[in-house]
């Protein structure tokens, strides 16, 4: 008699931990920073470390059962549905665990950063509400001189933290903050930049009337997508910022152009899982109208194979039918789904990249005036670093890159410490931001 | 026909004839030979595989190389259902004495069902990926191995289900229409993800 064993529960639990480990290899191998399970910014050696922690633990587990070692256990279809729950799974929890570790991760810094909690806007701001437009803060006697400070910040939600702990790092400066409102991420590249530029001129033009504008020559920080307002085939006569007439214009972490498609990297905010979900209500929501007629075409094809699909392995008595069955006509229902209503039709007779993005696309090249100092800081970034294998300074940026910025009279530096979402994690951040822009 | 039968058990006899003398290596080959040691690190090794693209184009080729696995698998598995309903040939251990250190498995022995599987990772991603190909390469030869080594499948069940994985692999690459589909729709997601988790970040 055949000693015989099927352990499902088993061997998704092995499943599980084993992707797990892949997952979190994956993650560091591609610098997705917003799925770190740990929080923070990835760091080689730990990653790798819990990778080999949680192999190792799978492995031990699965195997030192003597069940799972020389005995018939559970058959070619069920360790395939087992190995695809357990990959889903895993990354369902790696999502959660890098949320959760970079939601209290923040907890601490902001609490850390800005002494406490303030309200918003904190009570020594001036605070302006520009209806369709975003919000202006400005602190007591800030005239655009050229000892203040303008910060135009990304037009994400969390830029109101940004500009929160800028500000408690840079206590006794006068700083102004624009803080645009986020422009649909569900609008063309072009549509979205023009409302941000046109965001930025009416939030300008605020500032303007409330704090007078006898100040000029003020120093401007511009921060991470919010350096689309420079891209010049959109910009407005006069630029946003040219009212101010900014002495130095300082741009952390721009968009870059990834060579090849044009596509561009951006923005500042870390985006975890948990920050994409709260970003959906203000994206005009989840799915597009060609997504939502292939799920529902999907749903359709799905309910009407399946009595089909369920029947067939129960007649031949396979067994696990009953999973066999849905299974396969998920699958069957998709491929069918897919062909009569493709939801991925539009993006590619469009020939746009698949976020959305026009595959063409011009640098972030300032192109205002020209006696005004320009620096750019570029990231830790995949794309700035060098290619080659035997360049070992981390400072050096990739050639390519910087022909493609084609930047006429800007400074480009390099600070691979300078991490997108995670600018605290870096302790002399706020140091080098004052060096940056006063120096 | 019968030489190719008596070559085919000699040569089993030659490597099943190693078992039994070493204890160490009679372990290492117990665990190669395992159902889902082999199997599932392949498959791990395939989640690593597919994620691990330096840009959007790796992206998209090793997705599409990660569905024509998971496709060649899928036909292996059908081609493999059809030749045992009309070739049934008993284990070695059934017929012969053997070094058997591994249980008695009650399905046919020919093709060999974990060959025809491991080598369909080797010769699906084979197009995609040279060094990933290796390590898939190398996996499935020692879990083939050592599935004659622990007296359950003759090298000529190997052989064929080498055979049958390599057509598999084939077929599945002319089948690309039938992953498309899939293949199309993953690289979109795992794009979108890098638009948002990576560059957005």
């Amino acid at each position: 008699m055949e000693n015989f064993r099927e352990d499902v529960v088993g061997t998704v639990l092995f499943c599980f931990l084993a992707c797990l480990g892949a997952l979190v290899l994956a993650v560091q191998a591609k610098g997705w920073h917003g799925l770190c399970p740990y929080g923070g910014r990835l760091r080689r050696n730990w990653s790798h470390a819990l990778a080999a922690a949680l192999f190792i633990l799978a492995y031990a587990l699965y195997f030192s059962d003597p069940q799972h070692r020389n005995v018939r256990n559970i058959e070619g279809f069920m360790s395939l549905v087992s190995l695809v729950i357990g990959a889903v799974l895993a990354a369902a929890f790696l999502a959660f665990s890098a949320s959760l570790a970079e939601e209290v991760r923040r907890w601490f810094l902001r609490r850390k950063a800005l002494g406490g909690w303030p309200g918003w806007p904190p009570p020594q701001w001036q605070a302006l509400e520009v209806e369709g437009a975003g919000e202006v803060l400005f602190t007591e006697g800030w005239s655009g001189g050229k000892e203040d400070l303008l910060a135009v910040m990304e037009p994400v939600p969390a830029s109101r933290h940004l500009a929160l702990a800028i500000a408690s790092h840079l206590r006794g400066r006068r700083l102004a903050f624009l803080l645009p409102a986020l422009p649909g991420r569900r609008e063309s590249t072009e549509r979205r930049t023009r409302a941000l530029q046109d965001q930025v001129s009416r939030l300008v033009g605020a500032l303007g009337e409330k704090a007078g504008r006898e100040g000029s020559g003020c120093r401007v920080l511009v921060v991470g997508d919010a350096s689309r307002i420079f891209l010049p085939r959109w910009l407005p006569s006069p630029g946003p910022l040219e009212a101010w007439r900014p002495s130095k214009v300082v741009i952390l972490a721009p968009p870059l152009r990834e060579p090849g498609n044009g596509a561009l990297t951006d923005s500042l905010i870390s985006n975890t899982p948990l920050d994409l979900l709260r970003a959906l209500p203000g994206e005009g929501g989840v799915a597009a109208s060609s997504l939502r007629a292939f799920l529902g075409a999907w749903l359709v094809t799905f309910l009407l194979i399946l009595p089909a699909a369920v029947l067939l392995p129960f007649l031949f008595r396979a067994r696990w039918w009953f999973l066999s069955g849905p299974a396969g006509a998920l699958v069957a229902s998709f491929w069918l789904s897919f062909h009569l209503r493709n939801p991925l039709r539009e993006r590619e007779e469009a020939g746009e990249g698949m976020d959305g993005e026009a595959p063409a696309y011009p640098s972030c090249l300032p192109g205002t005036e020209e006696d005004t100092r320009y620096l750019i800081v570029i990231g830790s970034d995949e794309l700035a670093s060098p290619r080659e294998p035997s360049a070992k300074d981390p400072s050096a940026i990739n050639p390519a890159l910087l022909a493609d910025l084609s930047v006429l009279h800007a400074e480009v530096i390099r600070e691979p410490r300078l991490l997108r979402g995670k600018l605290f994690s870096w302790p002399s951040f706020p140091a080098k931001l004052e060096e940056w822009i006063w120096g | 026909m019968s030489w190719i039968l008596e070559l085919d058990y000699a040569l089993f006899r030659a490597i099943n004839g190693l078992a039994g003398k070493n204890a160490l290596l009679d372990g290492a080959m117990k665990g190669l030979c395992n159902d889902h040691f082999v199997p599932f690190t392949l498959g791990f090794a395939l989640v690593i595989f597919a994620l691990s693209g330096r840009n959007r184009r790796e992206d998209g080729e090793r997705i599409k190389g990660t569905v024509e696995v998971f496709l060649a698998i899928v036909v292996s598995a059908l081609l493999l259902q059809i030749i045992t309903s009309f070739i049934h040939r008993s284990r070695p251990f059934v017929d012969h004495e053997v070094n058997l250190l591994f249980y008695r498995p009650t399905d046919w022995s020919f093709p060999s069902n974990p060959a025809t599987a491991t080598f369909s990772f080797f010769f699906a991603a084979r197009p995609y990926h040279r060094g990933y190909s290796r390590l898939f390469l190398a996996l499935a030869a020692a879990m083939s191995f050592a599935r004659v080594f622990c007296g359950v499948h003759y090298p000529g069940d190997v052989l064929a289900g080498i055979v049958l994985a390599a057509f598999s692999a084939w077929l599945a690459r002319r089948l690309e229409p039938l992953g498309s589909p899939f293949h199309r729709t993953l690289a979109y997601g795992l794009e979108r993800a890098r638009s948002r988790i990576l560059s957005r970040e």
